[in-house]
This record gives structure tokens, C-alpha cells and sequence, in this order.
């Protein structure tokens, strides 16, 4: 039994250890982080732009990208030239008028008086003062908001008391339309000052004193009275002078003939972004415009002067020619029974009264426009007016409808901030493009990454999508298929920082300079598809 | 005849070196009525001895078995001499369907009484099953992606996977017949799930990349994944301290299983046994979560470009319109993987036995049958042996061994269906050991003696 027993230990001894003696050796060895690279087809998206989308897309400045009447996608550019008000346009000058006398001619010797009397001064005629204006201008009536008036009565009469009533037949208030009056006494050789506040007054200054209608004339009544005690003497001399003066005139609204006023906007420089993004390459647009569009409250009609508009960009300057530019170009203002309103005029500038088309050709950056404009142009008496609130605005609407001709306009754009490590599981990666396109315009793309200044990758020149076929009148007949298959080496752009994208765009027949038109209706379709391969890692 | 056995076996072992094997606990199976941990495989195995009861803690085995080796998809970097993960390797070496399978029973508890005709047991066992089922297509998605496979269709539906872990704790009897030439048992064991995930059984999900715009046509039926338990081991922080140890040791997924076998004695030489396992399921009712995805078709055609801030977001939307998912908390029934051994035995006499196995686990509803020819040396009390198995889904060569021996009441046994193989070049591993002590002997020997 014991032989037995030791037998079997043997045997565990031996049998078991075989039985366990799987070598697991191959599992000491230190297994590496899990890293393998996977291609997957799959369809990225699509998208469909109309032509607004594709140019927003491309070169979203300030140009709105409206549709034209015809169907035709408009670049529109519009900005606020200049808003002249007419506290700035027109002033009344301060008014000083010369002195005027009332002698009596009264004799009263030494002893003087032997009774004690009063002698009334009833006879005395109206005073008329001239209000002159800064360009001859007429004025009927004037609502003052501020200004002052000032009247001096002088009195060179030594023994007697003098009562006087001053009515200034001109100035009359505005809540009850009277005249004002002020009265005054005077005892020996004093003067006395009349302050008047002409807020709350306007004048009207039609009436010549004697009944009569003129302009620009103040009127000034004086009566009073002598009193005359015993032993007062009066020699022929004595006398009493009127001095008037208005000072700070503020007006609330002038009414007249306001004769010929030069209204001046300052010289506007318009950085004008819309081809910012347009980079090489020609453009021609066979039909655009700029329209002045002019907002007029004054009551007088302008003559505006377009001889001073230019356009330039880095190289060159070009000044707004043709006939839009021969004679100052009219804008109406409100009538009379108008009054308080605004009128608008527009102004087009266009190829058949300018040379705009070659400005727009420059591909400008900038607008530079000096507007002087003249109240009443047109010869002959006027009847004008002027509110505090009156103003002239001007706005310009740079319509650039897409007749047009692209030859080789390349858009630049830098996307910067690239964080190359994105890409750093992105193995050999094809993309694939396919559009169909009923737009008059193809595109070839070009997109270098660069790590600072060094070119890591570059995807050469693709047409990614083919310009669609043209009728006579340069609009689309249909749509034209393309399909663009490029590589993408992860392992190159992982080390990108900024990468550049240039889209060169052609419209059909450019060559031959063929304007086409590039409609809403006109649509580029992409669908994108990749086979992508992915490092999948662990991490 | 002495002289005959040893050609049968040299024969054997010959023809394992040049043949495919598969292994099922083949080897394990060989060791019979002599250890009495067999009876959870096949019921009908009856212990020599009066008495016995396991060593507690000492009796576990473990099965693994894949399609591919490890070397296929651990590749040796020849210059740097480390390991590298190559599925594309790994796709050179796999089949149109691979299987995947561990099994790991631990037996804390068996107890064996044999009494006349009759003999009893008494076990508690936990167990863990894992049986995952892998395309090659899906593993070439996995390794290459779609790129290699624009215009076909991509069935990932036939993946499957499910993983259990359970304790069981059964009654099992056997009965002999006709002087021990006829014997039937039975076990019947009651189940308490602990943790479950699985691809429901019916699932469907298929994608076909269109040719020319690279669309990716989906379709998914009964794409849900069935879980119990996993939440409070994933998101421990959700729940109290102790809920996990609460939930583990007791909670609401119950379930039974019955296994059954016959032994029947031909002839004095041969003999022919059946024994099916693991019929039964296990109902999940605590602590599931069903995530699934609704039914469905649809192409993904790409995202809309257009105003696209965030591309991640985008393709989830964009994919949400295709597919719905939901999470839901709905109980759901699994069943154990059946197994099935029919076996015909040959005595070469007393002391030598041969064996042609065959097996199958019909897990995924699955009949590719395994097969294993065995030898062993039959003595007293002990016995060991060699296995040959092949078939099935399996490819691998491996030649097993088993034995069990008794040192006095003590016996000690191992099996494996690979004994001498390096771990990178083996489909499957599988071994098994215990230590039990054994009462009462003699009255059994005598009496096979006097037969």
C-alpha cells in the first residue's frame, strides 16, 4: 500500500505539471499601445449654394447680396454719405443798425415854462431797420428759438420827464400774435435799455412801416409824452435816439427768399470692402450703378456737383466722368404746405452717364467723394424756408448686379489657428467632390498648409466645379457635372499651423469677354465623400 | 493485449499531431465515475466510493476557446520584441464565423453519497459564462473599416455576445440498472443570476455603403443589449455603499436548470453515454437595463453642410433621425448554453479504455460539433489518459491529459485538453482541478471485483 502512495505522488509529481505546462512565456513580452488605422467610405455631406451663398460664403463683407428685378444677384453697397442740418447750413448773422433820432423841435428859452403843461408826442414816424443776411437772402418771417434783442433810447433833453410807449410792430408772440409794446420814462439826460428775449417771439418782416410789403425790415413805432412844469426850458436840439441791435439769432424756422446757400459735406472716404477678397484677375460689370440717394428738408431745392468723386485702389485713382458730372444735378425739396416733411431724390450714376464701370473695374477699395451742393439753382425769386430741424442726407447705393465677366479672380482665404495635432490620427485621406452646377461659373481650388512660413502639404490646382453652359444673352442653359477626387497626408498637415485656400473663379466665355449672367435661380449642388483612413488608437 | 493498447495509443496520439481539436472539457470527461465533479457534465457518472465531499476552495475549472490565436492578434514587433494589437493580422487568420467562449466554474461546494443502486450529490457552484460569436465581416469593419467592403453588405446582426455570471446550487441522481449496465441521472439545480449582458438573441443590423455616393444604408431589428448588474459595477458612484454586496448576494434573478444522462453497457467491450446539460434559463429582473436601439432603416446620405457649427453634433443628429435609441428596465429571460456529450466507449479490457466523444453547445442555437478520441488507463482508484479532440469551429492541435489519483481518502485530479502548448499558438485553453476526499472504497471494489 505504501508503494502505492508513493507511486501516485510520482505521478501527481510528474502528470500534473505536464498537464499545467502551457508555456504563457509569450505574455512576459510588453504589449504596446493599441494603434491601427481603419479606412472608412462614408459620405461627408452636401450642400447647395445659390449664387448669394456662394459669394457670402466666399467674401461675406458689407455688400448685401440682393436679387434684381431681372433675377439677377446684386453686390449692393450701401453707406450714409453725409447729413447736413440746418443749424449748420444757415446763420443769421447778428443784426446792428445805425442809430436813428426823434427831435421835436421844441424852444422853451429861460426863463422857461410859466405854467405847468404836457405835451404829447404823437407824431413821431415809424422806425425801419434792415435785417441783412449772409448771402442776400430775403427773409419774410422768422420764428426765433434764441437770440436777444436790444434797444437803447438816448435822451438829451435836461428839465422835462419824458413817458414814452415802444411798440416794435415786427416782433410779435407767439402765443398771442401781438406786438410787443414796452413804455418807458425818462427824466433828464439818461439813456435807457430795452432787453428783449426772442425766444418766445417771431418777426415779421414784410411790412415796410407805411403799409407797404418788403423784406427784411423791422419796425419800430414810438409815442409819448412830455411833461412840462413851470421854469422848464427846452432848446431845438434836444432830442431822443433809437439804437437797436439782435444778437445770437436762433431760429425755430425762416421763411423767404434764402437765395443761393452752399451747403458743403465734408470730403468722405468710403473704404469700399467689397473686393477685399478679390484678388488677381479680371472683372468687368457690364451693368452696374451707384445711386445718390438724397433725403431734403430744407425748402429749397439743391444743386448737387458729382465732379469730385473718385475711385482708386492701391495703384490707381480714377475720377467719375461723363455727363453726370457736366451740370450740377437737381434735388426738389418740400413745398411750402410741405412743411416739416422730407423729399427724396435719387440720383443714378450708370455706365450711360459715367465711366462707373471702369471704377468698378479698378476693383476699388475706396471711394473718395467731395459733395457741394447750392440752394436754388435755378434762377428767379424763390420761396424758401428753413426749419432748426431741416437736414439733407445723402446715401449711396453701389448696385452691382452680376452681368459680369470673371477672369481669373482668385478669392484668398487664410485659416489661421490650425491645430495640425486634429489631424495627427488622420491617415491617407481622399476626398472626393462632386457638383453639379447651373451657375455660369467654375472654380479651381487651391489650398497650401504651411507650418509658419514652411509648406508641409499642398493640394495642387482642382476644378472643383465646372462653369455651366451660356445662352447668347450669357444666362445659364443648364447644368454641367464634376467630379474631383485629391489627397489629404494626415502625417503632413499634422503639422500645419495655418493653411491658405485660394478658389480661382471663371465665369463661361470669360476669355472672350463675355459677360454672363449669374441668376438666383442658379444653383451649385456638392456632395462630398471621403475615404478616410483613421488611426485609432488607444489615446 | 497488453501489447495491442500500447499500439492504440501511440496510434492515438499519432493521429491527434495531425488533426484539428476542439476542446470541451473532453479530458475532463474521460476521468468519469471517478471524480465526482464530473456529474455536472454527465449526470449519469456514479462515484466509486460511499462518501465524498470536495475540498472547499480547492475544485475549479476553466475553459477559453477562440477562432483565432493569440498570435494572430498579438503580433511579435521583431525589432522591438513587444506585442503589438494587428487586427489586420488577425483578419488573415479568422474564419467567415469566429467563436469566442470562456467558462469558469468554480465548485465551492459538492458533496457525493452512493447507496445501493443509488447515489446523491449535493453542490453549490458559481460559474461564469462568456460566449461571443464574430463575423468576419465584422472584424474586417473593425480592422479596415468600410472601405474594402463599398457595395456589400455588412451583417454585424450575426456578432453575438453574451456573458453571464451565476451561482447554482443543485441536487443530483443517478440510479443504476440491469447489474450497472444501464444508468440514468439527473441533476437539478436552482440558479440566482448576478450578472448579465448579451446582444439580444434575434438581432439584426446591417450596413451596406452604396457604391457611388457612399451612402451608408442601416437597418437594425432587435438591436438591444440586455444587462443586469453591470450599472452598479459601472456606476458604483450612483448608487449606496453596500448595494453592490446587497445586490450580489441577493436579489430578484432566479432561475433552474435540469441536466440529465443515461450510461448503457452494450457488451462486455463497449459502451455508449448521453448526457445533456444546462437546459434552463435564468429570469432578469433586478437591477436590468435594456439599451436598445428601435427598428428601423435608413440611409445616411452625409451631413447638411449648411450652417454646421459643431460636425460631432451634427452626425449624432443626423443619425438619430435614422435610429432611435432608449434605455428601458423591461426583465428578460436568457437561457443557459444546452451542451450535449454522446460518447461510445471501447474495453480493450479492464484496465484500458478508448472513447470516441462527441459535443456540442448549442449557445447561439449552433450545432458544429466537436469530437474527441481518448485512451485511458483505468486502474482502482485511479486513472489518467490521453485526448484527442477536433471539429466544431475549432482548428487548433492539442493533445490533452488527464488523471486522478488517491493519496489514502484524499484523491487528487486534473484534466486539460492541452498539454503541451505554447499560449500564443493555442485556440483554446482548458483545464481542471480538484482535491476531494473519498470514504468508503472497499465495499465498491469488491463488488466490481466480483463482477
Amino acid at each position: 500500500m505504501k508503494k502505492i502512495r508513493f507511486k501516485h505522488i510520482i505521478f501527481i509529481v510528474i502528470l500534473l505539471p505536464a498537464i499545467q505546462a502551457c508555456d504563457l512565456s509569450y505574455l512576459d513580452k510588453d504589449i504596446e499601445d493599441f494603434d491601427t488605422e481603419a479606412s472608412f467610405a462614408i459620405a461627408v455631406g452636401n450642400i447647395t449654394y445659390t449664387v448669394g451663398e456662394l459669394f457670402n460664403e466666399i467674401d461675406a463683407k458689407s455688400v448685401e447680396i440682393k436679387e434684381n428685378n431681372e433675377g439677377i444677384v446684386s453686390f449692393v453697397y450701401l453707406d450714409t454719405l453725409a447729413s447736413v442740418t440746418a443749424v449748420n447750413a444757415i446763420e443769421i448773422p447778428d443784426q446792428s443798425f445805425p442809430s436813428r433820432d426823434y427831435n421835436p423841435g421844441i424852444d422853451i428859452p429861460s426863463p422857461g415854462s410859466l405854467i405847468n403843461e404836457t405835451l404829447i408826442l404823437d407824431q413821431i414816424p415809424p422806425f425801419t431797420f434792415s435785417l441783412s443776411g449772409s448771402n442776400g437772402e430775403e427773409f419774410n418771417e422768422i420764428v426765433f428759438s434764441d437770440g436777444n434783442l436790444q434797444l437803447t433810447v438816448q435822451s438829451t433833453f435836461t428839465d422835462v420827464d419824458i413817458d414814452l410807449t415802444l411798440t416794435f410792430n415786427s416782433l410779435r408772440s407767439k402765443t398771442d400774435d401781438t406786438s410787443h409794446e414796452v413804455t418807458i420814462s425818462i427824466n433828464g439826460t439818461t439813456s435807457e435799455i430795452i432787453d428783449v428775449d426772442l425766444t418766445d417771439f417771431w418777426a415779421d418782416l414784410t411790412d415796410d412801416g407805411n403799409g407797404g410789403s418788403t423784406t427784411n425790415t423791422f419796425v419800430l413805432t414810438v409815442s409819448g409824452s412830455i411833461d412840462l412844469e413851470v421854469g422848464d426850458t427846452i432848446s431845438p436840439e434836444q432830442k431822443l435816439s433809437f439804437s437797436l441791435g439782435m444778437t445770437n439769432l436762433q431760429f425755430e424756422a425762416i421763411y423767404g427768399d434764402l437765395k443761393n446757400q452752399t451747403i458743403n459735406s465734408e470730403s468722405l472716404t468710403i473704404d469700399f470692402d467689397v473686393f477685399d477678397d478679390f484678388g488677381t484677375g479680371a472683372l468687368l460689370f457690364a451693368d452696374p450703378t451707384l445711386q445718390l440717394i438724397v433725403d431734403n428738408s430744407f425748402g429749397f431745392p439743391l444743386g448737387i456737383d458729382f465732379g469730385n468723386i473718385a475711385a482708386s485702389n492701391a495703384s490707381e485713382t480714377k475720377f467719375l466722368m461723363g455727363a453726370i458730372t457736366d451740370t450740377p444735378q437737381i434735388i426738389n425739396s418740400p413745398t411750402l404746405a410741405q412743411e416739416g416733411q422730407t423729399v427724396r431724390d435719387f440720383i443714378t450714376i450708370e455706365n450711360t452717364n459715367s465711366n462707373i464701370v471702369d471704377l468698378l473695374a479698378l476693383k476699388p477699395s475706396q471711394f473718395t467723394v467731395d459733395i457741394s451742393a447750392t440752394s436754388n439753382p435755378n434762377s428767379g425769386s424763390n420761396q424758401n424756408f428753413s426749419l432748426n430741424t431741416s437736414a439733407l442726407s445723402a446715401y449711396v447705393e453701389v448696385n452691382m448686379p452680376l452681368d459680369v465677366v470673371f477672369e481669373n479672380i482668385e478669392f484668398e482665404h487664410e485659416l489661421d489657428n490650425i491645430n495640425g495635432a486634429d489631424f495627427e490620427d488622420l491617415g491617407e485621406t481622399t476626398l472626393n467632390i462632386h457638383t453639379i452646377n447651373t451657375i455660369p461659373l467654375g472654380g479651381t481650388l487651391e489650398m497650401v498648409f504651411y507650418n509658419d512660413n514652411s509648406i508641409v502639404h499642398t493640394i495642387t490646382k482642382l476644378v472643383v466645379f465646372a462653369a455651366a453652359p451660356v445662352d447668347t444673352n450669357g444666362i445659364s442653359t443648364g447644368a454641367t457635372e464634376n467630379t474631383t477626387s485629391f489627397d489629404i497626408k494626415g502625417d503632413e498637415i499634422k503639422t500645419a499651423t495655418r493653411a491658405v485656400l485660394k478658389l480661382k473663379m471663371n465665369t463661361t466665355n470669360a476669355s472672350s469677354n463675355s459677360p454672363v449672367k449669374l441668376l438666383a435661380a442658379n444653383t451649385l449642388d456638392i456632395s462630398i465623400t471621403t475615404d478616410v483612413s483613421i488611426e485609432i488608437n488607444n489615446n | 493485449m497488453q501489447k495491442k493498447g500500447t499500439l492504440l495509443t501511440y496510434a492515438l496520439i499519432a493521429f491527434t499531431m495531425y488533426n484539428v481539436t476542439a476542446q470541451e472539457h473532453f479530458s475532463f470527461y474521460q476521468l468519469r465515475d471517478y471524480v465526482l465533479q464530473t456529474q455536472n457534465i454527465s449526470p449519469t457518472y456514479m462515484p466509486q466510493n460511499t462518501f465524498t465531499i470536495a475540498i472547499p476552495g480547492s475544485n475549479f475549472g476553466v475553459n477559453y476557446q477562440n477562432g483565432f490565436r493569440l498570435k494572430d492578434l498579438l503580433v511579435e514587433n521583431t525589432n522591438s520584441g513587444s506585442l503589438e494589437i494587428d487586427l489586420k493580422n488577425l483578419l488573415l487568420n479568422v474564419d467567415d464565423i469566429n467563436p469566442l467562449k470562456f467558462n469558469f466554474t468554480g465548485h465551492l461546494f459538492h458533496m457525493g453519497l452512493r447507496k445501493g443502486k443509488n447515489a446523491f450529490s449535493l453542490f453549490l457552484n458559481t460559474r461564469t459564462d462568456v460566449n461571443a460569436q464574430l463575423t468576419k465581416p465584422f472584424l474586417n469593419f473593425l480592422a479596415n473599416g468600410n472601405s474594402s467592403q463599398v457595395g456589400e453588405l455588412i451583417d454585424l446582426g450575426h456578432n453575438k455576445f453574451s456573458a453571464t455570471v451565476y451561482r447554482e446550487i443543485g441536487f443530483g441522481y443517478v440510479r443504476t440498472f440491469l447489474d450497472n449496465k444501464f444508468k440514468v441521472g439527473f441533476n437539478l439545480r436552482f440558479l440566482g443570476g448576478i450578472f448579465h449582458a448579451s446582444t439580444q438573441h434575434n438581432a439584426e443590423l446591417t450596413l451596406l455603403t452604396k457604391a457611388d455616393t457612399y451612402d451608408w444604408e442601416m437597418t437594425a431589428q432587435n438591436a438591444t443589449v440586455n444587462t443586469a448588474g453591470l450599472d452598479l459595477v459601472i456606476n458604483e458612484d450612483n448608487y449606496p455603499n453596500n448595494a453592490l454586496n446587497s445586490y450580489v448576494f441577493r436579489n430578484k434573478n432566479k432561475g433552474a436548470a435540469f441536466d440529465f444522462g443515461a450510461y448503457y453497457q452494450l457488451s462486455k467491450k463497449f459502451i455508449i453515454e448521453l448526457s445533456v446539460t444546462d437546459i434552463g434559463s435564468i429570469t432578469w429582473k433586478d437591477h436590468v437595463i435594456n439599451y436598445n436601439i428601435e427598428d428601423g432603416s435608413g440611409t445616411f446620405t452625409g451631413l447638411s453642410l449648411k450652417d454646421i457649427d459643431d460636425v460631432e453634433q451634427a452626425f449624432e443628429n443626423e443619425l438619430n433621425t435614422i435610429f432611435t435609441t432608449n434605455e428601458t428596465q423591461s426583465s428578460f429571460q436568457t437561457k443557459l448554453g444546452v451542451k450535449s456529450y454522446l460518447s461510445a466507449s471501447y474495453l480493450l479490457n479492464k484496465k484500458n479504455r478508448f472513447s470516441l466523444t462527441g459535443f456540442n453547445n448549442y449557445t447561439f442555437n449552433d450545432f458544429s460539433p466537436s469530437f474527441a478520441l481518448a485512451y485511458n488507463r483505468t486502474l482502482k482508484r485511479t486513472t489518467f489518459g490521453v485526448t484527442s479532440s477536433f471539429g466544431g469551429r475549432q482548428k487548433s492541435i492539442g493533445i490533452g491529459g488527464n488523471f486522478a489519483v488517491s493519496l489514502g481518502a484524499l484523491q487528487i485530479y486534473a484534466a486539460t485538453d492541452n498539454i503541451v502548448s505554447k499560449i500564443e499558438n493555442v485556440y483554446s485553453v482548458d483545464f481542471r482541478f480538484g482535491i476531494n476526499l473519498n470514504l468508503g472504497y472497499k465495499k465498491w471494489l469488491k463488488m466490481a471485483k466480483s463482477r
